[in-house]
């Protein structure tokens, strides 16, 4: 992995401990009779990052506050997350380490050039963005194999221009794709602008 | 027209109106609360339904992991979504209304319900209702919005915003 001066593999992540989820099941509400979050308002997850099963008193934080978003389960933010577009997803990683990793478990991964950071580039600066773009994707993809690899992706949809550099990458988003039975694989050139 | 179960002191409200209507059920959420619904209403949650199918929701069906103020607020919802005159731009104008009212910690409440009644609709626009106080968001605002607590130690919170500077870049001001 490469370091580049805008996005750079996130070194001391790669230190922690072998990181794993169980293999999630296709998006679908638990079975009612099946509690498993305990009927006294605590939830359990596994952790990210130990991979140990813990259990949270429902919100409840150091401060006191009520932190209910972080106390829902894995799949349930991971599916809050997918609604995002790729670098608002990928932000959302440095908020704690509950969500470090929660971006890259997501069950559809879509990145288009012209949301990319929020809002189009500036004309004279397409070139450099679009490499930017295409490392981003590259990194999120790496991330995914490193992390979750054993995850199913729904949907995978890169939307960008077409331009010379992809082409050593688009073998690999498309094999990626497939591999993990992606159900929707859509890649969508758009005219220049 | 179903019945609506209104219930702001949280006290125990079993409509009366409702016994006479044979097509209606009773949930009880996780703090006892009963609440009835009718069928037609109760079947716009698939894990409902299927109860139903499999002929297993006879009497008061449990629902061990809503409580009372959530199911109200979900029943609301099935109730408009099930009622007969109301069209698409009904019930797209209710779902606004309904969702702009709710705070954070409403929001998780009725998306956990959402994912576990298996209401699709409802869960799809609680998620997207959570994302908007994400996007375009910097890292404190989202934390700030949503109460979350940074565990990373100083050192760690500084390497981070070193290697990834873009992500503080670009984003709204989190002045209000």
């Amino acid at each position: 992995m490469e370091k580049s001066s805008d996005f750079v593999v996130d070194t001391y992540l790669m230190d922690l401990p072998n990181c794993h989820l169980n293999r999630r099941p296709r998006f679908r509400a638990p079975p009612l009779q099946n509690v498993a979050c305990q009927q006294h308002g605590t939830f359990q997850y596994q952790s990210l990052e130990t991979g140990e099963l813990q259990e949270q008193e429902a919100g409840a934080n150091a401060s006191g506050g009520l932190d209910r978003l972080s106390a829902l389960p894995d799949i349930i933010c991971q599916h809050i997350l997918s609604f995002l577009p790729a670098t608002d997803a990928r932000r959302t990683a440095f908020v704690s380490r509950r969500w470090r990793y929660m971006w890259c478990a997501c069950d559809s991964f879509m990145f288009d050039e012209r949301e990319f950071h929020g809002r189009p580039p500036p004309l004279l600066q397409w070139h450099h963005s679009r490499q930017n773009f295409i490392r981003f994707v590259d990194e999120a993809l790496e991330f995914r194999k490193t992390y979750f690899n054993d995850l199913s992706i729904e949907k995978f949809k890169v939307s960008m221009r077409f331009v010379e550099e992809v082409s050593p990458c688009l073998e690999k988003w498309i094999a990626f794709a497939l591999e993990r039975n992606s159900e929707e694989l859509r890649h969508t050139w758009h005219e220049s602008n | 027209m179903a019945p609506k179960n209104k219930n702001p002191n949280g006290e125990n409200v079993v409509p009366e109106v409702q016994q006479k209507k044979t097509q209606a059920l009773i949930l009880k959420s996780s703090d006892g609360e009963e609440f009835s619904i009718s069928k037609s209403a109760a079947g716009l949650s698939v894990a409902i339904k299927n109860m139903m199918e499999d002929d297993c929701a006879g009497g008061v069906i449990p629902l061990p992991l809503v409580d009372g103020g959530t199911l109200a607020r979900v029943i609301t919802y099935l109730n408009k979504h099930a009622e007969d005159g109301a069209s698409d731009e009904d019930k797209r104008k209710f779902d606004e209304e309904f969702l702009s009212g709710m705070e954070v910690d409403v929001l998780c409440d009725v998306a956990l319900a959402g994912n576990y009644l298996d209401i699709r609709g409802l869960f799809h626009d609680v998620c997207q209702r959570i994302v908007n106080g994400m996007k375009n968001k910097s890292v404190e605002w989202v934390r700030k919005t949503f109460r979350i607590e940074s565990d990373f130690t100083a050192e760690e919170e500084e390497q981070i915003k070193k290697e990834y500077a873009w992500a503080w870049e670009g984003v709204d001001s989190d002045a209000d």
